[in-house]
């Protein structure tokens, strides 16, 4: 017998096992890749649940009024989510959403989101000193420190001094040279900004006839909206075959979102420049926004049709190679206002601009920057007369600039102030707390009272402030700021102080509705050393006195008399007033974190 | 007398030499193919694996984006938002995790010699550090696509939402293996 080894069996042997050994691997390498595919689903699907959970907290925190501090686990299609919500300040809420896949317990994916919802409202104060047609007037020895936007003229006594850019706008006529509105049941919701009806209705315009050849100086808008919407694009827009002339654009705005509420209310449009426009020619207002479908805007609609001068059209996409203009029953609310006005900056002695100066006219100041003007007289531009270099004859007039608190804004606020209650008659004690409420009557504060004012507060009457009184906001407004809204006049005599929380950017503003516009006289008056604070009066005066000292004013005329300062704080160009506890929640743009 | 002599006869030695030969053949040809074949699946399981975690690092971070910017410069290197770069910036965030209003910091999506970078460039209040990291390896190509809420195409600036489309291509022996992953995320914070 022949003893002989099986060299191919051991071949096959060492073969199959290197194929048993790649093969196991293969396996296990596309097992990895499998759960790697899947958990990439499961964490997008997570995620998707997390921000179901922020909708949820949305919604909840505007049925309960804001008392709403999240939830545990709910179940929602094949995971579940939790929702926490913190308190960032008064107007403020945080909410963190985790979504878990397949539960909270034994989650193999969790995926947490953070946004901040808000109440409130938010203002850009952008200008140390911003003042409407009623002008400028300043006495001797102020001082600004930042810039100064003017609607009307700017006259300036001796020795002012202004660190910022002046801009004086061309001015605008008091009266609208277009406009309709509506009333009753004529009055409609035109929805926009959204898909209505299987349209995409994002582009709306209503057309209009001038009756004077002039530039138009700003527009205004009737409009609402719901959810939080962005700004968006206003163009004036010639015609062309009884539609928009995409080729013929005018001139461009912005209409600001935080003006508008989610009640009616006239909106201002400015633009880039003030274009003219002939007397019985055609022209178009051109709304263009983006689609959301929760959050858009509404355009009041007269079915009436009770303006001869236009009509309103949609589309879906204004700028399209062909654009389709498809006709509205009715007419949007509208008003335009043409300018023509001329303005001007009138300086005294020794007054000295530190920065740019925009104006038509130019008198009597010295501008350490740059001048752009239409005339200019005994005014050194950078240390020499002009013309040099740093001067810019034959300027367009700058356009006017819209008031950073529009009517709408107003409305809510006192809407809130009044859900929180009404007093009826004046208030002259020293209270420890006030607001957020409608007061009926005066408020008269005497000598030395220091009050905690849970704006919002509506006071029909005056608000009357003697000898160092502080209205301060409290504590657990944060960073949010406060509002009083007062229909008659403000009065300071002297060291009174509006503060805010004092945290961050937080303000308390003094805001007088009182219309100075025919009358001259006075909507907040201010008398002689250490006051201080924000103060606004959209259609009022305000003389801000002597010696005093103030972040920002903001008013349709303003007088400063002698040896004032205002300083601008940079933090008030994004400033977020609450709208006290009934205000509906929104989430605010920009603070979505992927955690 | 006869001798018997045990023993192959040559066509049984013939026979033998030549099913060993075959079994041979057969066995060193599964061996190859296996081998190849384990190559070509496991570069396309890594490949896959890769292409997820990019796909994934770039959803989240566009998802938290402010928007789509023009163009970054970084000395002299200029990143030009295109259909193949992809310029996006987020909000800055604080050593608590939480956003710096006004503060950006800039994310770059780009390829440069078959590699899908990110590079970031923090601000100097950022928590974030800059820096780059490599997405994927073996990147034939990246293609940007850019539309607005209403799904249509629009330029970098204006856009919504980004579509990514990854191709890796690594080449296995004498065949080229391609892999093509598409993902898009939408901004919340524009």
């Amino acid at each position: 017998m022949i003893k002989q080894k099986g060299q191919v069996l051991l071949f096959v042997i060492v073969v199959v096992t290197v194929i048993l050994i790649s093969t196991l691997l293969l396996i296990a390498g596309s097992q990895l890749y499998y759960q790697n595919s899947v958990y990439s689903n499961s964490a997008e699907t997570a995620t998707a649940l997390a921000e179901a959970g922020v909708d949820k907290a949305i919604a909840s925190l505007n049925r309960t009024g804001g008392t709403y501090s999240g939830e545990q686990e709910t179940k929602f299609g094949e995971g579940s989510y939790s929702v926490e919500i913190t308190t960032k300040d008064a107007a403020t809420k945080v909410i963190e959403a985790t979504g878990y896949l397949p539960n909270k317990i034994e989650p193999k994916v969790t995926r947490k989101v953070q946004i901040e919802a808000s109440t409130g409202v938010g203002v850009s104060f952008s200008y140390g000193v911003q003042v409407g047609e009623g002008g400028l007037q300043l006495g001797n020895s102020n001082r600004v420190i930042g810039s100064i936007y003017s609607n009307g003229s700017v006259v300036m006594n001796n020795s002012n001094e202004i660190t910022g850019d002046v801009w004086v706008a061309g001015g605008s006529q008091a009266t609208a040279d277009q406009q309709t509105d509506c009333s009753g049941v004529n009055c409609q919701d035109y929805l926009f900004g959204k898909p209505v009806g299987g349209s995409s209705i994002l582009d709306v315009a209503q057309s209009f006839v001038p009756s004077q050849t002039t530039v138009l100086n700003k527009i205004s808008l009737k409009i609402k909206k719901f959810g939080n919407p962005s700004d968006f694009a206003v163009r004036i827009m010639g015609n062309s075959g009884s539609n928009p002339n995409k080729n013929n654009v005018l001139a461009s705005g912005m209409l600001y979102s935080s003006l508008v509420t989610n009640s009616y209310g006239w909106v201002d449009v400015t633009f880039n420049t003030t274009p003219n426009l002939t007397a019985g020619i055609t022209y178009w207002i051109v709304a263009d926004t983006s689609s959301n479908v929760n959050n858009y805007w509404s355009w009041q609609n007269d079915l009436a049709q009770s303006y001869n001068g236009g009509v309103p059209k949609w589309s879906p996409n204004w700028n399209a190679g062909n654009p389709t203009w498809n006709s509205i029953s009715g007419d949007l609310s509208f008003q335009t206002y043409m300018g023509g006005v001329p303005t001007s900056l009138a300086g005294g002695n020794s007054g000295l601009i530190s920065g740019n100066v925009h104006a038509n006219t130019i008198s009597s100041v010295s501008i350490a920057g740059d001048a752009y003007y239409q005339s200019i007289d005994n005014s050194p531009v950078s240390g020499s007369s002009c013309p040099n270099s740093n001067c810019h004859p034959g300027t367009s007039d700058p356009a006017p600039q819209v008031m950073p608190i529009s009517d709408a804004n107003i409305a809510q606020w006192k809407a809130q102030a009044e859900l929180g209650g009404v007093t009826n008659g004046d208030i002259t004690n020293c209270s420890a707390n006030l607001g957020p409420r409608k007061i009926v009557g005066n408020v008269t504060f005497n000598n030395s009272c220091t009050v905690n004012i849970n704006a919002p507060l509506w006071i029909t009457g005056n608000l009357h402030l003697n000898n160092s009184n502080t209205l301060r906001l409290p504590a657990s407004f944060g960073t949010a700021s406060g509002v009083i809204v007062v229909d008659g006049t403000i009065t300071m005599d002297n060291s009174n102080r509006l503060l805010g929380s004092g945290q961050g950017n937080s303000i308390l503003l003094g805001l007088s509705t009182y219309d100075s516009r025919s009358n001259g006289l006075y909507a907040i008056r201010i008398n002689n050393s250490g006051n201080s604070g924000v103060l606004y009066a959209g259609v009022g005066i305000i003389e801000p006195g002597n010696s005093n000292s103030f972040k920002e004013l903001t008013a349709w005329g303003i007088r400063l008399a002698n040896s004032t300062t205002i300083t601008y704080e940079t933090g008030l160009a994004s400033t977020l007033f609450s709208s006290g506890p009934t205000g509906s929640y929104s989430l605010v743009e920009g603070t979505y974190q992927d955690k | 007398m006869v001798k018997s002599c045990s023993g192959l006869t040559l066509v049984e030695t013939t026979i033998a030499v030549g099913i060993s030969a075959v079994i041979g053949v057969l066995l060193l040809s599964l061996l190859v193919n296996n081998t190849g074949l384990f190559y070509s699946q496991t570069s396309k399981v890594q490949q896959g694996v890769g292409a997820n975690d990019a796909l994934n690092t770039f959803r989240s971070n566009t998802r938290s984006a402010v928007s789509v910017v023009n163009s970054y410069t970084d000395g002299s290197t200029s990143f030009v938002s295109s259909s193949n770069v992809l310029v996006i910036k987020l909000l800055s965030v604080n050593a608590s995790g939480n956003l710096i209003a006004n503060t950006y910091d800039y994310f770059v999506y780009h390829s440069v010699g078959g590699i899908f970078y990110q590079r970031v460039f923090a601000d100097v209040l950022s928590d974030r550090k800059s820096g780059g990291q490599v997405l994927a390896s073996n990147v034939k190509a990246i293609f940007f696509e850019y539309f607005n809420v209403t799904d249509q195409e629009v330029i970098p600036t204006s856009a919504a939402k980004v579509r990514l489309t990854l191709t890796l291509q690594q080449k296995i022996g004498l065949d080229l293996q391609t892999n093509v992953a598409t993902s898009e995320a939408s901004f919340r914070n524009d």
